[in-house]
């Protein structure tokens, strides 16, 4: 995969298309997700929390405001941080990727990251970021995007937009790769439920898949797309992991 | 942007209000999601119509894709 190529091509969640139906999280599942994935962690009042691919800054006024965290964003998109500073206007934003975080080691007693490690380019070396900046003990909660059968889906994608289904991973690869940075797994849940809502959604509000992504692709690559997703049958999961 | 949409001049008109319908966004629950479309509603009662073309089009995509199989 050329990762510096697929750096500089435009995001699927930043275009408004998107964002008409997801909102400002961006992502499928919005803040319920977010809330479950806390309500899980319980982590005390004041905990440093690093929100990897923080967007506009959603996530980080909801863990401030309703779990009393002490978050910090990272997003290599300026534009997203900007509107991220206005609605978290006290909180340290860093402007950096996933696999290069200026940050010490065993420094935040938390990370999340919502629908972003697939987008990051290299899993592999994103977990490996977080785990070293993440404190002994600490928690690592992930959603994302994974494939239920392996399919080319680079390929499928251009580099028209970039979204992340370009980089999902069977969950056998995910847990590999989670394992490999030195993550042991505390949770695993299935939330396909809320993808199928987004991509329904898209349909009731574009008319069909294939329309909404020949919004972005021409009509042969937007009816690739579709019938490369149909193959890979994409599902959505949250995953809690611990620095041990 | 996307021209699609469900609305259309109808000559169907309520038949508890006697009213023209008006266009107006609706949640549509089906197969245990939660769907947000804009369809032709009575501005008095609520009626909605549910076009052929969502029941039997629009439907059957996303009964495929919620389907899972």
């Amino acid at each position: 995969m050329n990762t510096t190529l697929l750096k500089h091509t435009p995001l699927l969640c930043e275009q408004q298309e998107l964002q008409q139906i997801t909102g400002d999280t961006l992502r499928p599942g919005g803040i319920a997700l977010t809330r479950r994935a806390m309500e899980f962690c319980n982590l005390p009042a004041r905990s440093t929390i690093l929100d990897v691919g923080c967007g506009y800054g959603q996530t980080m006024a909801l863990l401030a405001s309703q779990f009393g965290l002490a978050p910090t964003g990272l997003d290599p998109s300026s534009s997203m941080l900007w509107k991220a500073a206005s609605l978290c206007p006290d909180m340290p934003l860093l402007l950096a990727e996933a696999d290069a975080i200026p940050v010490q080691n065993d420094f935040f007693d938390a990370i999340i990251s919502e629908c972003v490690l697939s987008l990051t380019g290299n899993m592999q070396a994103s977990l490996q970021e977080m785990w070293r900046v993440l404190a002994p003990g600490g928690k690592l909660v992930l959603t994302d995007i994974y494939v239920r059968k392996a399919t080319p889906l680079p390929d499928a994608h251009p580099a028209e937009i970039r979204s992340c289904l370009h980089g999902a991973v069977p969950l056998e690869t995910l847990e590999i790769y989670l394992k490999s940075a030195g993550f042991t797994i505390h949770l695993f849940e299935d939330h396909t439920a809320m993808l199928r809502q987004l991509a329904g959604q898209i349909i009731f509000s574009y008319g069909s898949l294939a329309a909404f992504w020949q919004l972005f692709l021409g009509a042969d690559k937007a009816a690739f797309t579709c019938s490369s997703l149909a193959t890979a049958k994409p599902g959505y999961c949250l995953l809690i992991a611990a620095k041990e | 942007m996307s021209n699609f949409s469900f609305i259309s001049e109808t000559e169907w008109r309520c038949g508890c209000c006697n009213k023209e319908l008006q266009p107006r966004k609706v949640n549509v629950e089906y197969m245990g999601s939660v769907f947000n479309v804009e369809l032709m509603v009575c501005p008095v009662c609520g009626f909605v119509l549910v076009p052929e073309d969502l029941a039997l089009g629009k439907m059957l995509e996303v009964e495929q894709l919620l389907e899972d199989k």
